[in-house]
């Protein structure tokens, strides 16, 4: 049966496939080890908000967890599981109504509260200037409020492309839209991030 | 028409994802074209500082911990009504199920301490013993077996004697030469009419052999049939026969 998920996942993740549809709790629980950082990412970049971030996260698992004997291998297990938080996290986002503190809201963490994760901060500080660091960090922020104010079919194709770093098939899979669609969405997305960030 | 080419291979190349040829063609242009070479900066910047924006880094097994208690339960241990309605339905299956063996034991226990065990059930087994000696050597003789050792049978045996026919009643013990000896003051009938079971029955059989001249009778079954007593107690080792004992002697 693990056979039928080969075309799109390791032997290792097929087999992990199957015993979660078989209602293995304990290979659930290897799934979740395996994807909770990919999980927990994809949210944090795509609805922004750090507090939000396990509790999202959790009911993506929780959906992952019911729905896991319906997916069927059409397409790789990380494809699946990002359509699960898209379709979440846009759900969410609705509800919510604002993406006001998108990517760079800093942490609130409330005294006592234990989260089970943490945000890094991984730009690049191979200048040693601390000026030029503090301006890489405005630049960032300038261009996260550029990202943040985009419509969403732009924003979610960008963070797709320039943060997940998906290629322009798994995109077009993902967001079950035609090759040519992502080329020029991106295209656009691009254009306008460029004229509201002043870059030299 | 070359704006458009230009624009749609800006892409592809800041993605990777130009042709051979045309990667070619698209840096020529970039090298004449210093706007586009401008535009092809900015954006290969704002890439680059996208994709370097800040990470989650998960705690290795606390959110997963969280997760599991809340997923485990949810499918194993979730109380409903419908589940607490057929957890009580099946202690009372339980609860019926152990009274009517309880029941089903109790009856076949009451069966066999009424002399009817399934063997013999609906037979009426007599039979009849003449011994060649008193009551009171029959008697004595029954109660030297108790004393003589661990028999059970001999002491089962004098309990029913004791019970239908209370001959052991004011009896009282005396000692002589040759062992404990009983008087029964009250006097002895010639024959003793008692029910008794299959080990009593080898009981007796013991004391009959004791006094030559004894005879015993065949066991006459309800069907018309006679079995020994000896076969008797093989055969319906639960059965129970009605027994007359005559005393040849006074």
């Amino acid at each position: 049966m693990a056979d039928t998920y080969l075309a799109y996942n390791s032997p290792e993740v097929s087999e992990l496939i199957v015993r979660c549809q078989q209602g293995d709790h304990r290979a659930f629980d290897e799934l979740v080890a395996k994807y909770q950082r990919y999980v927990f990412n994809l949210v944090y970049q795509h609805l922004g908000e750090i507090d939000e971030i396990e509790d999202v996260s959790q009911e993506i698992f929780v959906r992952i967890y019911k729905f896991i004997g319906k997916y069927r291998g059409n397409a790789s297990l990380e494809s699946w599981i990002y359509k699960i938080v898209l379709n979440y996290c846009r759900t969410h986002a609705r509800r919510r109504s604002s993406f006001s503190r998108m990517f760079i809201s800093a942490p609130k963490q409330a005294a006592g509260d234990e989260k089970s994760f943490e945000i890094l901060d991984t730009l690049p500080d191979a200048t040693y200037d601390p000026a030029k660091t503090v301006e890489q960090r405005r630049l960032v922020q300038d261009i996260m409020e550029a990202v943040r104010g985009l419509p969403e079919i732009y924003r979610t194709i960008l963070i797709m492309r320039e943060v997940n770093e998906l290629s322009y098939e798994e995109v077009a899979e993902i967001l079950g839209i035609s090759i040519g669609t992502v080329k020029s969405r991106i295209s656009r997305a691009r254009d306008l991030v460029r004229q509201k960030v002043n870059i030299a | 028409m070359n704006r458009l080419k230009a624009k749609r291979w800006l892409n592809e190349y800041l993605d990777g994802e130009i042709g051979l040829a045309d990667k070619a063609e698209f840096e020529r242009m970039m090298a004449q074209d210093p706007e586009l070479r401008q535009e092809y900066e900015q954006l290969r910047k704002i890439s680059l500082l996208m994709s370097s924006g800040p990470e989650v880094e998960v705690h290795p097994s606390a959110f997963r911990a969280k997760l599991m208690d809340r997923i485990v339960p949810q499918q194993r241990y979730n109380f409903t009504p419908q589940r607490a309605f057929a957890g009580s339905m099946l202690v009372a299956l339980l609860v019926v199920t152990i009274a009517f063996f309880q029941y089903i034991y109790s009856r076949a226990v009451e069966n066999n301490a009424g002399n009817v065990s399934v063997a013999t059930a609906g037979l009426t087994s007599e039979s009849t013993i003449s011994i060649n000696a008193s009551a009171s050597q029959f008697l004595n003789a029954t109660l030297q077996r108790v004393e003589s050792g661990d028999s059970r049978a001999a002491q089962k045996l004098v309990e029913q004697i004791d019970r239908q026919a209370g001959l052991y009643e004011g009896a009282f013990c005396t000692k002589t030469a040759s062992g404990n000896s009983y008087i029964f003051p009250g006097g002895l009938p010639g024959e003793l009419n008692i029910r008794v079971d299959a080990m009593s029955l080898g009981e007796i059989q013991q004391i009959v052999s004791q006094y030559p001249g004894s005879s015993v009778a065949l066991v006459d079954l309800a069907d018309g049939s006679q079995l020994s007593l000896r076969d008797y107690g093989v055969i319906h080792p639960m059965g129970r026969i009605d027994l007359r004992i005559t005393f040849n002697r006074p």
